[in-house]
């Protein structure tokens, strides 16, 4: 059983967190993970709107295009949508993960140009009727 | 007040505890090093992509470099291997939060952050809060009690705020958008792009949504009505996966915490080997 101390720290240590937790999903943000609010798909997507997605075009050192995994840069899809501004603002942010992704991946293909492409799907009342690419960063071997 | 602290103390056997240690320790290499083994690659990304957490920006914790991270992942598993097998369980556990945690502020300080850890990380923090237990101890204990509340708290809190946070950032009508069909664009398997040509059914879904994550709290009811809940929970999980291909595994491990696990009896072959092995730990009583 526990002792009374005990118990009065859990029950501190519960409404602390409680009291955390529920000021995180009020008026938190995901900076202050793990408490800020259980925001994945909480944003609404218009049933007229777009729905967008991130992708990375290259072509390579021989001149060929190719569309190239975001995990190649060891980042996840929506990492790179989560800086899409800072990159688009500091383009050079692409040279640098270009540069980390050959030191990490020695063997792959060289790569003269990157592309970091905004897509979106046009929605008319939920359903796709249109699709159109952004380019939202260049990088280009120097 | 005595009410709520009875019921968020009510004594559960000691066994649940122990079942939960073993579970959810053996279940940190699975989860670091294969299904969310994207972690580790953050070992390569540039620094200048690094946006520390305001967590991580409060601990005197360096850049994320290659040789920080394979480390810390290396540590990370051997700590919930040996953790497993219930020896010093307070020491041992404290350590696996400790690491855990800050293996999640790596994964989480790279522009996107996920709430599917939440319960667990809960869990690690409330396991090494019980004193050793055998896994067939069903002796009702307090301590035990307070730290399976709180794991079942906080599954339940991760779909209930989930709501909340849907109506403060989408708005009271995020039912009505289109955030299922952006789901499936996005990420749509076999089985749910199919559902893009079925926008009617995509949108009642997302009230569905919505009304399972109000009524989550059921699952803190005992008898039909909770175990139906749990039942409901993998159903959304795994069509989820079906569809989309999100599964938020570390959570629907806590989901454990609802069932009588201190009851569970290992087939006999098995249940020899425990006397010496890992799963009868430490004879305390």
């Amino acid at each position: 059983m526990l002792s009374p101390l005990g118990r009065r720290l859990r029950g501190g240590a519960t409404a602390a967190v409680v009291a955390l937790t529920l000021l995180g999903t009020a008026y938190g943000d995901d900076d202050h993970f793990p408490v800020g609010p259980f925001r994945m798909f909480s944003t609404k997507t218009s049933r007229d709107g777009a729905v967008k997605v991130a992708l990375v075009r290259g072509v390579t050192i021989d001149g060929r295009d190719v569309r190239l995994s975001m995990a190649s840069f060891g980042l996840r899809r929506a990492e790179f949508e989560g800086q899409l501004d800072r990159i688009a603002q500091d383009p050079s942010l692409l040279g640098v993960l270009v540069e980390a992704r050959e030191r990490a991946r020695p063997g792959s293909t060289p790569l003269r140009e990157v592309r970091l492409i905004s897509a979106r799907w046009v929605l008319d009342d939920g359903r796709r009727v249109g699709y159109v690419e952004t380019p939202v960063a260049v990088w280009r071997r120097p | 007040m005595s009410a709520l602290s009875g019921w968020w103390f009510e004594p559960v056997g000691r066994g649940r505890v122990a079942w939960l240690r073993t579970l959810l320790y053996l279940f940190i290499p699975v989860d670091v090093l294969l299904t969310t083994s994207w972690v580790v690659d953050h070992a390569d990304v540039p620094s200048r992509l690094y946006q520390p957490l305001y967590v991580a920006r409060l601990m005197p914790f360096p850049v994320p470099t290659a040789g920080l991270v394979r480390g810390l992942q290396v540590a990370v598993v051997v700590a919930a291997l040996v953790a497993a097998s219930g020896r010093l369980p307070r020491l041992l556990g404290a350590v696996v939060f400790a690491l855990y945690f800050q293996w999640m502020l790596i994964a989480m300080s790279y522009g996107k952050v996920d709430h599917d850890r939440f319960a667990f990380l809960v869990a690690l923090a409330v396991l090494p809060t019980v004193a050793a237990a055998r896994h067939r101890d069903t002796e009702p204990d307090d301590g035990a009690g307070w730290a399976v509340r709180c794991i079942q708290v906080a599954v339940v809190a991760t779909y209930f705020l989930a709501a909340f946070a849907k109506f403060r950032f989408g708005g009271w009508d995020w039912a009505n958008g289109a955030t299922l069909t952006r789901a499936v664009l996005r990420r749509g398997t076999f089985l749910g792009t199919p559902l893009l040509s079925v926008p009617w059914l995509l949108h009642l879904t997302q009230w569905g949504i919505i009304a399972f994550e109000l009524l989550s709290p059921l699952l803190l009811l005992r008898g039909r009505v909770g175990r139906g809940m749990v039942a409901l929970c993998v159903v959304f999980h795994v069509v989820t996966y079906a569809t989309i291909t999100i599964i938020f595994l570390p959570h629907v491990m806590c989901l454990l915490a609802f069932f009588r696990l201190e009851h569970l009896r290992l087939p006999a072959v098995l249940r020899r080997r425990s006397v010496q092995g890992y799963a009868e730990p430490l004879g305390v009583a």
